[in-house]
């Protein structure tokens, strides 16, 4: 029974944050920042139970774990003062980030079809109503709307997936039924592959997220595109690394066109936006096409080059959504890029960390992005997707001029004063996260070692 | 041994480093004090180490410098007795510069960085003179060319000494070139980059290998020596200050190409054919060094011409396989020339800046007793009378050439001999053109207590251009030869028909020299005025950079233009903007398709999976 608890730790200490907050607003007058340390307080227990590496867990799920517990304290800190400026803060939002954590973390680590499909949902159920946290904006609602619709029916053609690979294997567990094999398991891999990828915003079926992530508060976009991304990649990955060989041989040609359709549609749809949110939420569908190439690849190597692009992907967007909301006035975020003209000078810090943020994403050095991106490349190269690579480092140089626009409008002298220059303060909170993020971001890049040593060790161990 | 060597190295290097970081708050007496006390003490950090040497010769190593692959470069020294006298000569000469350069430069307000670059300099010599990695070599090679670059352009205010420094630094780089495959096929060949690595494998090597990169190595020297056809950059070279000319473009670096063909020697003891177009190369610039120098009227462009006619004699002598004949000349040279250009120093100095010996005439002589003393000795040893140092080693380069068997060693021989006579006649023009006319147009004099104090230092190499000869007397003198004695357990021993044909050569070399005085008393003494002839092809070194300009500069410029217009301009960037417009195109559609309805996505959602299931469907049947 101990051992059973220690192993689900993780998820109880989630599910029962959310409940713990929800029960604390029921008393009278609870102050409203309690909300957000009770929040930050459980979330950040999944990550310690990882960093104490209990008996008995897989090293995967405690990577997964204490990177979903990274994601959701930062979003946390991030949201604290966002939210209760622009009132929305309450219980409920708090609540669904853990419940909707809770919900990653069972998607990652998911051996069983039930489960994944659970765990998806309940993720994506709490993220609607986040999306829609903030009722008084239309735009938000809408983002909501556009995002529930299609994932609604995702999650029909996942369900539908699994029910045919069930019913062509007779096995939930996910790897004994892949294993199995078979045209009709290879048909449900294939619809659930959709389903994934349409979470994952693949291309052709991306076309929901600009407007998602430009509609939702900053950063819940921010907690949208990692920790969802980073639960749903784990999933990607895992399916791909138990496919069987004949589905392999069947959808992989299928997947490396999704995956270059991808990074070309992120990379080149991003090229003549005006929104800055909507440019990183270009970036972040071209990135998951990189990791989309890793998974295919997930067994030459593939694999950790993803779990270590998921950490350098999480860090920089969490960095580029964070700084877009701390850098934002109080009426609506601050989208256009011709608002960012000369904020370098004007808030170097925090301006700073959207820089290398985004430079990260262009996979410049000595970011983690660039580290990130030649881990991937090498493993696709050295899988043999010799095209697809020269493909990706092809759209990955065209989307260079996307980062390096906004770098630009940052430290651009001139056209300051046509914008509110003050924005609201960033809170400590939301400072120190975003300080981290961007101090992360440069300190994997620097030394990528320390990180892969642990994935290396986690594989070894788990 | 270890910590002598290092000591060696570490004091010019400190010095350089002390005057770069306290630049501004240097004196000017401090700041030469420094430079002269660091070149001191590395000289007796030289001498310690010659003084504790033995036959055997010392392998080094002083730290890795760079590994991977299998393949490492070290910081490591190969001390043999040969370059223990090159390190001691080396120091030797650059202190005596030094001291020099601190009168010298006494109006100069960039003594700090003057001091910097020479003591830096200095450094970089002595890795040329020690090293053993070639690696570590070419940082040395390249750190002198480097020195001598900021040094010609010393003065950069003026832009035609920019423009020699520029000159000299991309013709040098032409032979390194050559240095840089040499040192690729080294390591191919034989695993490891270091002297003695390669002398080891010697045998195993094929000879066609062994005479590639033999031929390299002859191509980086002639470019660091200005042999021909790399040699137009070196009278380019004197818009430096006058003792770093002494220094470098005289004593040393010149001599480094010529050194390390004798560090080589075991290569090319394997390789005859590249020793027998040293010996052509190296006897064809001393006759065409010594022709163009008859040319000249400035005094500084006539020593460096005979430098490079010099340096051709050393070639001469390596090519011969006689590495301790070709040393000695390198050092009986280091003094007498830099001798000569440090009395040049003094002439334009105490002329008003005046380089034009047709403007100094016979006052100078009067009004400078001791500096024409110091002059004719230089040129009593450039000019190789009887006795003086020049003589016993020129004629060692011309018995070399002579004992060899070969047609290519007789023209060499031929070539030697003429450029010697001509070599009597031009600086016997320079002495009795500067010294003894009476000029139609004469310059002002300088009368400066400093000009006499800035001969002090030049006495020592007086002495030595003139006695240093005894040092290795022929055979048939029946004296104790020094050096080659010392030499033996290093370098391959003189052959003995050597010694048989020097007692003929040198009769004939002591005929050439004073012949060549009298043809230039004839000429030029004062009685018939001499008048500086029209300036022709041997002014400007019989074309050699006309011919550059027309055939290589002209050409490339040509091809560059049609380049950036054609290839990059037009070609490349209108490529480049094609795609960028074609992208934002793309990109639009992109953005149109992302602000869809959510009918659009789910359309899309739908067909996919449509789609992917007819894919699948279609490779099932």
């Amino acid at each position: 029974m101990t051992a059973q608890l220690v192993l689900y730790f993780p998820h109880l200490s989630l599910a029962l944050g959310g409940l713990v907050i929800l029960l604390a607003a029921c008393l009278r007058r609870t102050p409203a920042t309690l909300f957000p340390i009770l929040a930050g307080v459980f979330a950040a227990l999944p990550g310690l139970w990882s960093l104490a590496g209990p008996t008995g867990a897989s090293g995967i799920g405690c990577y997964y774990a204490g990177l979903l517990s990274v994601i959701t304290l930062a979003t946390v800190a991030l949201t604290a003062r966002y939210a209760a400026r622009r009132g929305f803060a309450g219980d409920a939002l708090y609540g669904l980030v853990l419940w909707s954590a809770l919900g990653m973390l069972l998607l990652a680590a998911s051996d069983d079809w039930l489960m994944l499909i659970v765990g998806l949902e309940l993720a994506s159920l709490c993220l609607y109503a986040v999306v829609a946290s903030r009722l008084s904006d239309p735009l938000g609602t809408e983002a909501a709307l556009k995002y529930f619709l299609p994932g609604a029916m995702s999650l029909a053609v996942l369900v539908f997936g699994a029910a045919l690979v069930y019913a062509g294997s007779g096995s939930l567990i996910i790897a004994d039924s892949l294993a199995a094999g078979g045209p009709i398991v290879s048909a449900g891999l294939a619809l659930a592959l959709i389903g994934i990828g349409f979470k994952l915003s693949l291309a052709p079926v991306h076309l929901w997220t600009p407007d998602v992530y430009q509609g939702a508060p900053a950063p819940i976009a921010a907690f949208l595109s990692t920790g969802s991304k980073a639960a749903t990649a784990a999933a990607l990955l895992h399916l791909c690394a138990e496919a069987s060989p004949e589905a392999r041989e069947l959808l992989w040609p299928a997947l490396a066109g999704v995956a270059g359709l991808t990074m070309a549609a992120g990379n080149i749809g991003a090229l003549c936006q005006k929104s800055v949110k909507r440019i990183l939420a270009y970036s972040s569908i071209a990135q998951m096409g990189y990791i989309a190439m890793a998974a295919m690849a997930v067994n030459d190597g593939g694999g950790e080059a993803a779990l270590f692009y998921l950490a350098a992907f999480a860090l920089m967007d969490l960095g580029a959504f964070g700084a877009v909301g701390l850098l934002s006035g109080e009426i609506g975020d601050r989208d256009d890029v011709t608002a960012y003209q000369g904020l370098g000078y004007v808030h170097p810090w925090r301006a700073g960390a959207l820089a290398i943020s985004l430079l990260s994403l262009a996979g410049l050095p000595p970011t983690a992005g660039f580290i990130g991106k030649f881990l991937v490349f090498g493993a696709a190269l050295r899988a043999g997707y010799v095209g697809l690579a020269a493909f990706g480092i092809v759209t990955a140089v065209i989307g260079i001029f996307y980062a390096l626009r906004v770098v630009a409008a940052l430290y651009m002298q001139s056209g300051v004063e046509a914008h509110p220059a003050i924005p609201a303060p960033a809170g400590p909170a939301g400072g120190l996260a975003l300080g981290v993020m961007a101090a992360g971001v440069l300190a994997l890049g620097l030394f990528p070692q320390s990180l892969l040593g642990a994935i290396a060790a986690l594989f070894g161990g788990g | 041994m270890t910590t002598l060597v290092a000591l060696m190295l570490f004091f010019p290097l400190a010095g350089a480093v002390l005057q770069a970081a306290f630049s501004r708050s240097l004196s000017r007496a401090a700041s030469g004090t420094l430079a002269a006390l660091a070149i001191a003490a590395s000289l007796a950090a030289a001498l310690a180490a010659v003084w504790n040497l033995g036959v055997a010769p010392h392998e080094i190593t002083l730290g890795q410098w760079l590994a991977f692959d299998g393949f490492s470069a070290n910081f490591s020294i190969l001390y043999n007795r040969l370059a223990g006298l090159m390190t001691v000569t080396v120091t030797f000469v650059a202190l005596l510069i030094h001291l020099y350069s601190a009168i010298y430069m006494r109006e100069d307000t960039s003594f700090a960085r003057y001091f910097c670059y020479l003591n830096l300099f200095v450094f970089f010599m002595l890795i040329i003179a020690l090293a053993d990695d070639l690696v570590f070599l070419f940082m040395g090679w390249e750190g002198v060319g480097f020195c001598s670059f900021a040094l010609i352009g010393f003065w950069h205010e003026e832009l035609p000494n920019v423009d020699a420094g520029r000159k000299a630094f991309l013709m040098t780089r032409v032979g390194d070139l050559g240095y840089v495959a040499a040192l690729a096929i080294v390591i191919a060949a034989s695993g490891s980059a270091s002297i003695t690595g390669l002398t080891a494998q010697i045998d195993a090597m094929p000879t066609a290998t062994a005479t590639l990169i033999g031929f390299l190595f002859l191509f980086a020297a002639c470019g660091k020596s200005a042999q021909l056809p790399l040699s137009s950059w070196l009278p380019d070279a004197m818009a430096g200050p006058t003792p770093v000319s002494a220094l470098i473009h005289a004593a040393t670096m010149v001599t480094a190409g010529v050194y390390l063909l004798m560090r080589l020697e075991p290569l090319l003891a394997i390789a005859p054919d590249v020793g027998a177009t040293a010996a052509v190369i190296g006897a064809a610039t001393a006759l065409y060094g010594a022709a163009c120098a008859m040319g000249q009227r400035d005094v500084k462009r006539i020593l460096a011409y005979s430098t490079i006619s010099q340096v051709g004699y050393m070639f001469l002598a390596a090519g011969c396989g006689d590495v301790s004949g070709a040393f000695f000349h390198l050092q009986a040279h280091a003094f007498f020339k830099s001798l000569l250009f440090m009395v040049a120093g003094i002439m334009i100095q105490a002329a008003h800046e005046e380089h034009d010996i047709f403007r100094m005439g016979a006052r100078l002589r009067r009004a400078m007793p001791g500096l024409f003393l110091l002059f004719a000795c230089g040129a009593a040893a450039l000019s190789a009378l009887p006795l003086t140092s020049g003589y016993f080693s020129k004629g060692r380069t011309l018995a070399d050439a002579i004992a060899h068997p070969g047609p290519a060693y007789l023209l060499a021989f031929i070539l030697g001999a003429v450029a010697a006579f001509l070599t009597a006649v031009y600086v016997f023009r320079l002495c009795f053109v500067a010294f003894f006319s009476d000029p139609a147009d004469p310059a002002r004099l300088l009368s400066d207590p400093e000009l006499a104090r800035m001969e002090r230092p030049l006495w020592p190499l007086a002495a030595l251009a003139l006695g240093y000869g005894f040092v290795n007397p022929p055979e048939f003198m029946g004296l104790k030869p020094w050096l080659d004695v010392y030499l033996a357990g290093t370098v391959t021993p003189l052959p003995p028909n050597v010694e048989h044909a020097e007692f003929f050569v040198e009769m004939i070399d002591a005929v050439l020299a004073v012949s060549g005085l009298l043809l230039a008393w004839l000429l030029y003494r004062p009685a018939r005025h001499p008048v500086a002839a029209p300036a022709g092809a041997l002014t400007a070194g019989l074309g050699l950079d006309a011919f550059y300009r027309t055939w290589i500069a002209a050409p490339y410029c040509r091809l560059s233009a049609r380049l950036w217009r054609g290839v990059d301009e037009d070609m490349l960037d209108g490529a480049a903007m094609g795609a960028a417009t074609g992208l934002l195109t793309l990109s639009r559609v992109a953005a149109r398709l992302g602000s869809a309805r959510p009918s659009t996505t789910l359309t899309t959602l739908l067909g996919a999976a449509a789609a992917l299931l007819t894919w699948l469907a279609l490779r099932l049947t």
